[in-house]
């Protein structure tokens, strides 16, 4: 019987992949905004580092090394992909915004070089999803200091921040403090601990999947 | 299944259960917190529209007002009196003397005929039809064709830029503007030049008049007239910029948004 750990790892790679393939649908959508015209290469890199796991932690098609510097790289395009997603956002405070992503960039950069690509690095996802989730504090203090005329609930941008929001808030703790407890607990529980980070994952795409069909309904009430 | 992995899938839902309702409650609080600032937005944004119309409202109301006594003042200072001495030496005629009678006669047809002119004039300047036909600049041309007709004054009329047809009831408004500021010249300036200048761009229509009169002294505060001119000015969302001093004449500049 499969772990519940593969079983979240597969659920989540199903819903990233129907997260994609709705992305791409807003490829050729006119008057689509720049921010989610392009936004088909998040799902899309999310499911290569699903894809790079499932190969290698459940099929054993390579080594862990390989992966690791696979992941770690495709790591810091997350990060790279969220920081040109909120300076296309944002309107406000941008050269904040650029200082704190240049930031969390090099800090990243550096520690890896430092720990090399091919380890784990679970630093990366605290310091990313820490600026990610700066970004959509960002978001939230525009969205509130602007005149309120929009309808947050077809609003894509709107549902697309709060999943991220979400998403690097649950699992900020659990990635700063995983050697903690990889060093403390059996890897069953650190492997059930991890597994509600790829919950808030999923939980994360599905509001992607909601931003998508704003746009969509949009368009088709048009 | 084992004792521990159960509890471990229990714990799992209860977790996964809780980042759930914790997503559910975040976003919850996050769209009624936009949608109360909305609400009191909206209730702002109706409470000045309604100001801004009733103030618009008060300015039309007193601008009528102000119309009405003007044509009052009109008919009682010039064509009544006109009428009034007509009657006079219509009932003076002495048919003993044919020459005087006949003097008389001619006199009161010439006073009646003035008078005539005057409400044809009084008429025509405040007949709406000519502009709501004819468009603006027409409506202009008339009045300096006017002016001129008077040898009073040596008065030009310039249009720049690309012109074309506003709204009808906006270009009503731009030219009662410009009747009040002739008025004003013709009654208190005491000028011998005047210049009307239009220029339409893509986004204003800019208006100037200026006459090299006795002008007046802006600390004394507006007179009626101008008052008229700034509310008319606002009812069409424009700025109005009055110079003027002391023997040097006045220039008025209008700049009304076209979109």
């Amino acid at each position: 019987m499969p772990s519940l750990y593969n079983i979240v790892i597969w659920v989540g790679t199903l819903v990233i992949l129907v997260s994609f393939i709705i992305a791409l649908r807003l490829v050729r959508k006119k008057n689509c905004p720049l921010y989610l015209k392009n936004f088909y290469l998040y799902p899309l890199l999310i499911l290569i580092i699903s894809v790079n796991t499932v190969l290698s932690f459940s099929l054993n098609l390579y080594s862990l090394s390989i992966q690791m510097t696979i992941q770690n790289i495709l790591l810091i395009a997350d990060f790279i992909f969220w920081g040109v997603f909120f300076f296309r956002l944002l309107r406000q405070k941008i050269k904040i915004l650029q200082f704190l992503f240049i930031l969390c960039l090099t800090i990243t950069i550096l520690l890896r070089f430092i720990n090399g690509f091919d380890k784990a690095g679970f630093e990366i996802y605290a310091i990313t999803n820490f600026g990610k989730a700066l970004f959509c504090l960002f978001y939230y203090i525009e969205l509130f200091k602007t005149k309120p005329k929009l309808i947050l609930k077809n609003e894509p941008a709107f549902w697309i921040v709060s999943g991220l929001f979400f998403y690097s808030c649950v699992s900020l703790p659990f990635y700063a403090i995983y050697e903690f407890i990889h060093a403390r607990f059996p890897i069953s529980i650190s492997k059930n601990l991890f597994s509600l980070t790829n919950i808030a994952i999923i939980l994360m795409h599905i509001l992607f999947i909601k931003a998508y069909l704003c746009q969509i309904r949009q368009h088709k009430a048009l | 299944m084992s004792d521990t992995s159960t509890q471990s899938i229990i714990v799992f839902v209860i977790l996964s259960t809780v980042l759930i309702l914790l997503l559910i409650t975040f976003i919850s609080i996050i769209i009624y917190r936009y949608q109360q600032k909305q609400n009191a937005y909206f209730k702002d944004v109706e409470t000045l529209k309604k100001e801004h119309e009733s103030a618009m409202l008060q300015s039309q109301l007193e601008i009528q007002e102000q119309t009405f006594q003007n044509i009052s003042r009109e008919i009682h200072d010039n064509i009544g009196q006109k009428l009034t001495l007509a009657k006079l030496h219509l009932n003076t005629l002495s048919f003993s003397n044919i020459e005087q009678t006949a003097s008389q006669v001619n006199d009161s047809v010439n006073m009646i005929s003035e008078a005539i002119n005057d409400l044809s004039d009084i008429s025509h300047s405040m007949n709406s039809e000519n502009i709501l036909n004819n468009g603006l600049i027409k409506g202009l041309e008339f009045e300096v064709a006017q002016l001129t007709k008077s040898g009073l004054y040596n008065i030009s009329l310039t249009v720049t830029g690309n012109t074309l047809f506003l709204d009808t009831q906006k270009e009503l408004v731009v030219f009662r503007i410009v009747q009040e500021a002739l008025n004003n010249i013709i009654k208190h300036a005491n000028a011998s030049i005047i210049k009307i200048e239009l220029h339409y761009s893509a986004s204003t229509l800019s208006l100037k008049i200026s006459d090299n009169g006795t002008g007046f002294d802006q600390t004394m505060g507006n007179g009626s007239g101008l008052i008229n001119m700034k509310k008319r000015t606002e009812m069409l969302a424009g700025q109005i910029t009055i110079n003027s001093e002391l023997n040097a004449g006045t220039t008025i500049s209008i700049n009304i948004p076209l979109l």
